[in-house]
């Protein structure tokens, strides 16, 4: 069934495609009236953003469907749909349009709720996304109010290296040298243990839900412990609190980083 | 965090910079983070990705090698002589 449009197309053409990067709800404020999405001047409706799209060179205009506002942009058919896999199989291509695809749906997400599409999700035009939206409506509501008022936050817990002590550096037998690697064999901190079961479970306490981080960045050095969790924005200072209390007690053993915050990418995959 | 400010692209996984607790102002975030949160929205956990071309609605392509293939990078950056850290 074709849903008409209140947009202007976007000029998708032979050769090019719709790329996808986020769903944000239509405010009530939002006028509807709709001759345009895109009136630059016109407080309530949303306009192209500021950041350029995933091929760094088309805006991100705002397309409206069934009480949504789709985040889009014209890009190469060539080289995000025929060769979509072939370039994602390449790392420095990936990683680029990734970062690009972070920064639209970060623009996004500092302004209002958003459900941020796959990366790479690409539509023929404008009339298969409304018919893609339009049969992940009911989805989509439910996954507006399990992100609402929420963010993305991965932490990560690392070993802190100890240096060796200066006196013991100086390897004078071969018994020294023994002890010594006993020391460090002493040191390295397990994985999985008591107390990072401890921080997990008091972080999944106050955060909405969790989930396990990507395997992209498992291979860091020293790294022991990751998770990626979706916190209510009320509950940042209860967060910090408990970061703050293992910060303390691990000083010097242990190392937490926060990543955050991200758009909820790890919480909307019941849209599909 | 990475709305809107500047990200340092770099995939030299030594280039990570450690956060402090509880600040908002987060002004490098790494590539590895930018791919594990942004890959994370379906791709990975389904090893699928949608799209619609040429006016078919959802072709699903397998990215079991996409990730191999992050992976097998990754490795290879971290097998390289590491910088000095900060």
């Amino acid at each position: 069934m074709a849903i008409p449009s209140r947009n202007p197309e976007p000029a998708t053409a032979l050769g090019k495609a719709l790329y996808l990067y986020a769903v944000s709800r239509l405010s009530s404020g939002t006028s509807a009236s709709g001759t345009s999405a895109r009136g630059p001047s016109a407080r309530s409706t949303p306009g192209p953003l500021q950041s350029a799209g995933v091929d760094g060179i088309h805006p991100v205009l705002p397309v409206i469907a069934d009480g949504f506002i789709c985040w889009v942009s014209v890009v190469d058919a060539a080289a995000f749909a025929d060769a979509l896999g072939r370039n994602l199989e390449n790392l420095e291509w990936l990683a680029l349009h990734s970062v690009r695809h972070q920064e639209v749906v970060g623009e996004i997400a500092a302004a209002t709720e958003v459900v941020p599409a796959r990366f790479g999700t690409v539509f023929s035009g404008e009339a298969a996304l409304l018919r893609n939206i339009q049969e992940r409506k009911t989805a989509l509501g439910k996954v507006f109010k399990k992100i609402t008022a929420a963010d993305e936050w991965g932490v990560k817990v690392f070993a802190e290296r100890q240096p060796v002590p200066a006196a013991m550096a100086e390897v004078k037998s071969g018994s020294d040298y023994l002890r010594q690697k006993a020391a460090r064999l002493k040191k390295r901190p397990e994985r999985n243990d008591a107390e990072l079961q401890q921080l997990a479970t008091q972080l999944a306490r106050v955060a909405r839900a969790s989930a396990p981080t990507g395997k992209v960045s498992g291979s860091q050095p020293d790294l022991l412990w990751q998770a990626t969790f979706l916190l209510p924005r009320t509950r940042r200072r209860q967060w910090n609190q408990l970061l703050q209390k293992f910060v303390q007690r691990w000083e010097g053993a242990r190392r937490i980083e926060v990543n955050g915050p991200w758009p909820p990418y790890s919480f909307v995959s019941d849209a599909e | 965090m990475a709305r809107g400010r500047h990200i340092r692209l770099s995939l030299m996984p030594n280039d990570f910079e450690t956060v402090e607790i509880g600040s908002a102002s987060q002004e490098d975030v790494s590539i590895l983070d930018i791919l594990d949160h942004v890959l994370n929205a379906g791709v990975v956990v389904q090893g699928s990705l949608v799209i619609s071309v040429a006016g078919v609605d959802l072709v699903y392509l397998g990215l079991n090698v996409v990730l191999t293939s992050v992976e097998t990078a990754l490795r290879s950056l971290n097998a390289e002589p590491k910088r000095p850290k900060r």
